[in-house]
């Protein structure tokens, strides 16, 4: 995979600039970046558990997660899903007063 | 030749500036007395340069990822816009040193030791946080070197306590009237944007800041491998690679002092600040 790739991808949703093109046209977002099919299928929906297992890093894919409105709960529990560990209800508690 | 006059390692979280009211009052009131501790040293020390390793936050470095990068412009500005929010801190011009930087990069080539620079670095916490803290009114020049922490590649922990025998050379070659300071920060365990946020590895932590402070550096090398330093988070906690840094200015013999430890969920980090006994 173009781990690279997706990670430029995710770091420019950072600009809201740049995540409001991406929601208003995600296929047109991602033609700069030569992706692949699985790359694009998993930023298109938001799977940032399927990215987190692909290897991309967390420091790129929260921006994908923002742009997708998820809260930082949302985003750790579906990291946690991906990875194989249990939800942890202190760490959720936290996160949703954040 | 200049003087190494002191040197500290602190956490840099947002948190302990930008939203202190979440932790709990018990610990925020230590973590604030452990900052008012090393600014009163730092103030005691009259340095005339603070030397910063600190890790980029893929602000500046993902096209391009240099393992070290010494800020070498004139005038630096904390924090970037996107960060004033957050860190409830407004972005300002700092002081830089042009000629200690330039300096630290030619005698690192000299010894061995190839450091990036540039003009035109972004800094968000890794050193607004700890110069408000020590340096509210900047009165001190800063040259920032941003680490690679959170990247792939990142170099080991023998690299960064190599980088602070370098920053040590480069402080022998400045005018003998000179005094600097040198602060490594980030860490300790946390884990922001990955799958342990708000998660802290305090036995890590503890054992981290015994054999920091004890100057163990066998024992660091021996346990605190890239592999074990990510396992409490890779999002966060290859930050202490940046405490390898002062150790390697001061040498391990310098007896070192704990101000404080706070594991602090709502931070989402492990605090440890510690300062080298130096004489002055």
């Amino acid at each position: 995979m173009s781990r690279y790739k997706v990670e430029e991808l995710c770091l420019a949703l950072a600009e809201s600039t740049n995540a409001a093109r991406f929601k208003n046209d995600p296929e047109g977002f991602m033609v700069n970046y030569s992706l692949k099919d699985e790359e694009k299928e998993a930023i298109q929906k938001g799977d940032v558990g399927a990215l987190y297992k692909m290897g991309v890093s967390t420091q790129a894919i929260i921006f994908l997660s923002r742009a997708f409105g998820h809260d930082n709960a949302t985003y750790v529990s579906k990291l946690r899903e991906a990875a194989g560990l249990p939800e942890v209800k202190e760490q959720m508690d936290i996160l949703r007063k954040r | 030749m200049g003087k190494l006059v002191a040197a500290f390692a602190a956490s840099h979280a947002p948190g302990q500036a930008g939203f202190p009211e979440l932790a709990a009052p018990a610990k925020k009131e230590n973590v604030y007395k452990a900052w008012a501790e090393l600014r009163k040293k730092f103030e005691g020390a009259k340095p005339d340069i603070l030397v910063g390793v600190s890790n980029d936050h893929l602000q500046n470095f993902h096209r391009v990822q240099p393992p070290f990068c010494v800020g070498t412009a004139e005038s630096h500005i904390l924090p970037r816009q996107a960060y004033a929010k957050m860190l409830r801190l407004i972005p300002h011009p700092v002081r830089g040193h042009v000629a200690f930087a330039e300096s630290l990069v030619r005698v690192a080539a000299e010894n061995g030791v190839d450091l990036a620079f540039s003009e035109d670095l972004q800094f968000q916490d890794e050193f607004s946080v700890p110069k408000h803290f020590l340096d509210p009114e900047d009165k001190v020049p800063l040259v920032p070197i941003l680490t690679n922490c959170l990247n792939r590649n990142q170099p080991p922990p023998e690299r960064f306590y190599e980088l602070g025998r370098i920053i040590a050379k480069a402080i022998e070659r400045r005018p003998p009237a000179e005094r600097i300071a040198v602060i490594g920060t980030g860490g300790l365990s946390h884990d922001p944007t990955g799958p342990n946020w708000c998660l802290i590895d305090e036995n890590f932590d503890r054992r981290f800041l015994k054999l920091i402070v004890e100057g163990d550096i066998e024992t660091l090398f021996r346990e605190f491998t890239l592999e074990r330093i990510f396992q409490p988070g890779k999002g966060g906690t290859p930050e202490v690679l940046n405490w390898f840094a002062p150790l390697g200015a001061v040498g391990v013999r310098t007896k070192a002092t704990l101000l404080c430890y706070e594991p602090v969920p709502e931070w989402a980090t492990g605090m440890g600040y510690v300062c080298w006994e130096l004489q002055n």
